[in-house]
């Protein structure tokens, strides 16, 4: 005799599971919001949360005059672009982790599959490795720009190759365009290996930590071009819910609905390839996000898409803000690369997800 | 009216189609029969619109599918998949849901919801309609296909031209047993007599010589023959396209033929199969 503890397989999405999904909503937003505040009030320097509000409220109202409050260096310079940066590129993450799980009709499928992160990453270490030769090459580029530019053209540079393998008279094969991607993962990763062979001991230091993926060090003027790069697509990409689960169907039924698919997938893999090839030119390659949340936010409130997107959004932000605090706090003085943290937590939870997943339950 | 005409395909350097004409009138319902791989299914695909002919054309209401607008073409005509899958957690409505959205922005909600209430109801899904597509089992994955695309093809508020719609369906029971199958084909058969065409591949010409107008044989990629199933269905027909021996009989209430495989004048005879049924592991003491 066996007993099932799910209640029939259903969804909360369903109609009458309204209050179950309005739970969620609200369990997000409030993690969401208590993470952003943990971002700005938690660190090495102690803030009172009403000090933190008065210096929001400063740059809000623009007073001027006042004289700078107490922490409002570190606020302003340090806590909250690192918040931003975390919310955004945990949201892009997720949200295009969301889509390609759609788009492969896989759930395993991780942004990183279609080649972007391990392109920034190569193009990330070759500029760290020859980054004097390159920046004698391009001279009008800042100096701490060479590194997220290198890293972001390269992860669409190899996106493209991907997608361009994967693509015959005008048809994108969405299963060549999977294998492709491993192998260019693989090829990408050789190329990154051989860079860490022949480095230095500080090239390796900046490699390792970069391939590991950190919020910090961000300033304003990497964070203002980036952001609209990295949350633009991740707000379009919900756009294309309807599209996506109709893809869920397969592509010759959602051509049969009348929706163009071959359009379709050119503009979810470049929104995907624009929002992680700006969060990892930024950040580095964080892992576990874009696969854990969507899996975790389709547990709860079913598979459509126009739900998964925005919720994964959501709780892709707040997650990686936590993670955030992990990192900067659990080494004090040091800080711990942010990767570490995400795939910690999100290895076992995953882990956990494929065994419940056995006894019947289903994506 | 949904028309082929002279559909020539080839892919991989194969001759799947070879000039195939085939048509369907409003409140008619066409079987598809003929061997594996007689290109039945590509024939269904090139009338969908899915696979473009190499030569010849599709024509919906005597316009060229190319020239029809993709959602266009999908309010009017909609395909039941021989396969179905599914491996994410939609729930059945939101999966019969799907066939409005060809619909979005033109028809009411409203509308939609009743369209979607009323083609659960039809292939008897009403009840499973909040458990998720990956539980169900393969009979009731297809009906809750058959419902997607009964809801695709409803007049809702946004066209009521009088025209008809079609329905395109590949193997419709498959997976199903015999009363479901009955129920699947009868689904199409209803929609059929509302002014509606049907195209359906069957793989048991009994099926097709018991519901359909009109049957067209297809074997080699090419129509062997077409016509009402009491000229189809003949013992030569049923050697020449597939190769089986078998009596056709009339059905006394319908005057239908139907056929029975002649195992006795085969391989198999009477006194060969008691042998082998008395030889079966199972009933060996």
């Amino acid at each position: 005799m066996t007993v099932s503890p799910e209640p029939q397989g259903r969804a909360l999405g369903s109609p009458r599971g309204g209050t179950g999904l309005l739970t969620v909503a609200t369990v997000f937003a409030v993690l969401w919001l208590a993470a952003f505040a943990g971002a700005l009030l938690w660190g090495p320097v102690p803030l009172a949360p009403g000090d933190v509000l008065a210096i929001l409220a400063g740059i809000a109202g623009d007073s001027g005059g006042a004289g700078p409050a107490p922490g409002e260096t570190v606020i302003l310079a340090i806590r909250l672009p690192r918040a931003l940066l975390g919310m955004a590129v945990g949201a892009a993450l997720a949200v295009a982790g969301a889509a390609l799980q759609g788009l492969f009709r896989n759930p395993l499928a991780d942004p990183g599959l279609i080649g972007v992160s391990t392109g920034a990453a190569l193009a990330a270490a070759t500029a760290i490795v020859f980054g004097g030769t390159i920046m004698a090459a391009v001279p009008f580029l800042s100096p701490g720009l060479v590194i997220p530019v290198a890293a972001f053209t390269g992860g669409l540079v190899v996106t493209l190759v991907v997608y361009r393998i994967a693509s015959r008279d005008g048809r994108t094969e969405v299963a060549t365009l999977l294998l492709a991607g491993v192998a260019v993962n693989a090829i990408a990763g050789a190329g990154i290996g051989l860079l860490v062979f022949v480095s230095n001991d500080q090239e390796l230091r900046d490699l390792n930590f970069w391939m590991l993926g950190s919020l910090g060090g961000v300033t304003w003027d990497r964070l203002l071009p980036a952001l609209p790069i990295i949350l633009a697509p991740a707000l379009a990409l919900p756009l294309l819910a309807r599209h996506l689960d109709a893809l869920l169907l397969g592509e010759t039924e959602a051509l049969h609905l009348g929706f163009p698919v071959e359009r379709c997938k050119r503009w979810i893999v470049g929104l995907c390839a624009l929002a992680v090839g700006g969060a990892v030119a930024l950040t580095g390659v964080i892992g576990f996000i874009g696969l854990v949340v969507p899996h975790l936010v389709r547990l709860l409130v079913g598979a459509r898409h126009g739900l998964v997107m925005p919720l994964s959004a959501l709780l892709g932000s707040a997650l990686l803000l936590i993670a955030d605090l992990v990192a900067r706090t659990a080494a004090l003085p040091a800080e711990l690369p942010i990767g570490i943290v995400t795939s910690c937590i999100g290895g076992p939870f995953f882990l956990w997800l494929l065994v419940r997943g056995r006894h019947g339950g289903t994506w | 009216m949904l028309a082929a005409a002279d559909i020539h395909v080839r892919r991989a350097g194969r001759r799947l189609l070879t000039g195939v004409r085939v048509c369907v009138e409003p409140g008619e319902t066409v079987a598809l029969i003929g061997p594996n791989g007689a290109g039945k299914s590509t024939l269904l695909h090139v009338l969908s619109g899915a696979i473009r002919p190499d030569y010849g054309s599709v024509t919906l209401n005597r316009t060229p599918l190319t020239a029809l607008d993709d959602k266009e073409v999908a309010r009017h005509r909609a395909v039941l998949p021989q396969t179905p899958e599914l491996g994410f957690p939609l729930t059945v409505r939101d999966v019969v849901a799907l066939g409005r959205s060809p619909h979005a922005g033109r028809s009411s909600r409203s509308a939609d919801a009743r369209i979607i209430a009323a083609a659960m109801d039809e292939t008897g899904i009403g009840h499973l309609r909040h458990r998720l597509y990956p539980t169900l089992s393969g009979g009731e994955r297809q009906r809750v296909h058959l419902a997607r695309v009964l809801a695709q093809v409803a007049d809702g508020d946004d066209q009521a031209d009088g025209r008809g719609r079609y329905l395109l369906l590949d193997e419709p029971t498959n997976n199903l047993d015999i009363a479901h199958q009955q129920h699947a084909i009868e689904t199409g058969l209803r929609f059929s007599r509302r002014g509606n065409g049907v195209v359906v591949v069957l793989h048991d010409p009994n099926l097709a010589a018991g519901y359909a107008d009109r049957i067209v044989v297809l074997v080699g990629g090419a129509v062997l023959t077409e016509g009402p199933p009491e000229a189809v269905v003949t013992e030569e027909l049923l050697r020449e396209a597939f190769g089986v021996r078998a009596m056709v009989h009339r059905n006394p209430s319908s005057g239908r033929p139907f056929m029975v495989p002649n195992h006795g004048s085969s391989a198999m005879t009477p006194d060969s199969r008691a042998k082998s049924q008395r030889s079966s592991p199972c009933s060996s003491p």
